[in-house]
């Protein structure tokens, strides 16, 4: 911790506001990007990033210097992303052979339609592939995408993922293993 | 060591979490065992799509949508805490007073009278800190918030405490007043509601308009006014405060500031409207004798090719074949 971090935390435990939001836009790029590639949507990743500093600024005068801000920081980022329930409704499926009424009064399905879109094959095999990441990471438990996220997305070290996740470094990787396991068996048809 | 152990080394290795002597141990594994050998393939190329796909790049407009949003949040939740909330906290704190009525009467009676005095009492502001001119200042309501007891021992039958008064203020002013310029370029920032900050972007349009030069050459409007203007037309989710903030901001001596505001416009927002006003603005610039800059040919190129108005595309071509006549 840097001195100027430390008289940064020192004024904003009294209350000063300016040192506070110094303190905070030290780091809070770095907790909207773990946020935004654990909810996968920018309005949910600035709703976590909201809870998280509110908690921030609610206990910073209970902080006792026993560990480095970052590391509390990010312990908090975690529990928030951890317990946050997103509010986006899922959309609902809808079957491409479904028809409806296109402007010319013709009845088209919505396969029709995707076949004209004009994507290449490059781009749609990409954003099938970036789906397909997605909903295998739905379908891990809270504390495995965490570990995904936090160790392929933003390259944090399993030693460090375990201090923010406040859990051994074994614990660390087998949520790592049993992600890798559930995500290959998800992609099997990309890696085949 | 089994297999397992070995496939789970191979992940570790590919994450580069392994130290030496482990990846010396796995590399001679993967020499013997060709099971492992297609293990560490098959891994390494799930780790590459992985790679490939990741998510997670957060721009600046982004983070500062995030900013202030939680600046705004921030604002209501302190503002929020009420002084009847405070107060019954404090009566809860201290309830064992109630064990004895005396100090209980005592003690309802001395928080009352004081609220009440700090609500009603006319007087109450003189020594209370207040922005700008007396004269044009109005009081209203004082919200207490933040009580706490410095001395709970009521035995005595006094009782001492700290608060946080805020009082909401009504301010009249001339909009050349600093004090006032600082205000509503702090709303303009913080404000939730688009309403109002549309309210706000057009008092300090008028501000922008009526500025003027001083001797050393510098606006005698506050240096805040045009950063909060600044801010909102990069970051303000409603199109109809960016527009008014430019509009604004033209008004000002062109500077550097501006020119990378109005290319920021031109590059990322996705209202065309703004974006015809940003070309609009630079054209305007560089008739009144500014030269154009790498930066801004570079990106007037990329607008030529690929912006989605035709309107933006023939005016960037425009402009970079003028700067190349001159």
């Amino acid at each position: 911790m840097t001195q100027e971090e430390n008289n940064l935390i020192l004024a904003a435990q009294k209350g000063d506001r300016t040192a506070f939001e110094d303190l905070i836009y030290l780091y809070d790029k770095n907790v909207l990007g773990i946020a935004y590639s654990f909810a996968g949507s920018s309005e949910d990743a600035k709703d976590i990033y909201q809870e998280v500093f509110l908690r921030v600024f609610k206990s910073i005068k209970k902080f006792e210097f026993r560990s480095e801000f970052s590391t509390w920081l990010y312990r908090i980022t975690t529990n928030v992303c951890l317990t946050y329930r997103t509010q986006k409704k899922k959309l609902a499926y809808t079957s491409l052979d479904e028809e409806y009424d296109a402007e010319d009064g013709e009845q088209r399905s919505l396969a029709d339609s995707l076949i004209g879109s004009g994507k290449t094959d490059d781009q749609a095999i990409g954003s099938e592939i970036s789906e397909q990441i997605e909903t295998g990471l739905e379908k891990l438990s809270p504390q495995q995408k965490m570990v995904f996220t936090l160790k392929h997305f933003k390259g944090y070290k399993i030693k460090e993922i375990s201090s923010m996740m406040n859990c051994t470094e074994g614990t660390v990787k087998n949520y790592l293993f049993f992600a890798t396991q559930r995500m290959r068996e998800h992609l099997k048809d990309f890696l085949d | 060591m089994d297999h397992q152990i070995f496939n789970e080394m191979i992940q570790l290795a590919l994450l580069d979490e392994l130290n030496d002597d482990e990846m010396k141990k796995l590399h001679q594994h993967l020499i013997e065992c060709s099971d492992c050998q297609a293990e560490y393939d098959r891994l390494n190329k799930y780790l590459s799509i992985i790679n490939q796909n990741k998510s997670g790049a957060v721009d600046d407009e982004l983070l500062q949508e995030a900013r202030n949003q939680f600046r705004r949040k921030l604002n209501y939740d302190i503002s929020r805490q009420s002084i009847l909330e405070k107060l019954f906290s404090a009566f809860r704190k201290n309830i064992w007073i109630y064990k004895r009525p005396a100090l209980a009467g005592a003690f309802s009676i001395a928080v009352g009278l004081f609220a009440g005095y700090l609500i009603f009492s006319p007087g109450s502001s003189s020594n209370m800190n207040l922005i700008g001119d007396k004269n044009g200042v109005e009081e209203n309501a004082t919200t207490i918030s933040n009580v706490r007891f410095i001395n709970d021992s009521s035995s005595t039958g006094e009782v001492a405490f700290t608060f946080d008064a805020i009082k909401q203020v009504t301010m009249r002013g001339k909009l050349s007043d600093p004090s006032v310029q600082r205000i509503l370029a702090e709303a303009l920032v913080n404000e939730k509601n688009p309403g109002t900050r549309i309210q706000t972007v057009n008092a300090l349009a008028n501000i922008s308009n009526k500025q003027e030069s001083l001797p050393t050459g510098k606006s005698n409007v506050n240096p805040k006014v045009k950063s909060a203007l600044l801010t909102a037309l990069k970051y303000d989710g409603n199109p109809a405060v960016r527009m008014e903030a430019l509009k604004a901001l033209l008004n000002f001596p062109f500077d550097n500031d501006i020119n990378e505001a109005l290319l920021f416009v031109l590059q990322r927002d996705k209202n065309s409207g703004l974006r015809i006003a940003a070309i609009n603005g630079l054209a305007s610039a560089t008739q009144n004798g500014k030269t154009i800059d790498p930066e801004t040919i570079k990106i007037l190129n990329q607008k030529i090719k690929n912006d989605d108005n035709e309107y933006v595309r023939i005016r960037a071509a425009s402009l970079i074949k003028e700067e190349n006549i001159q």
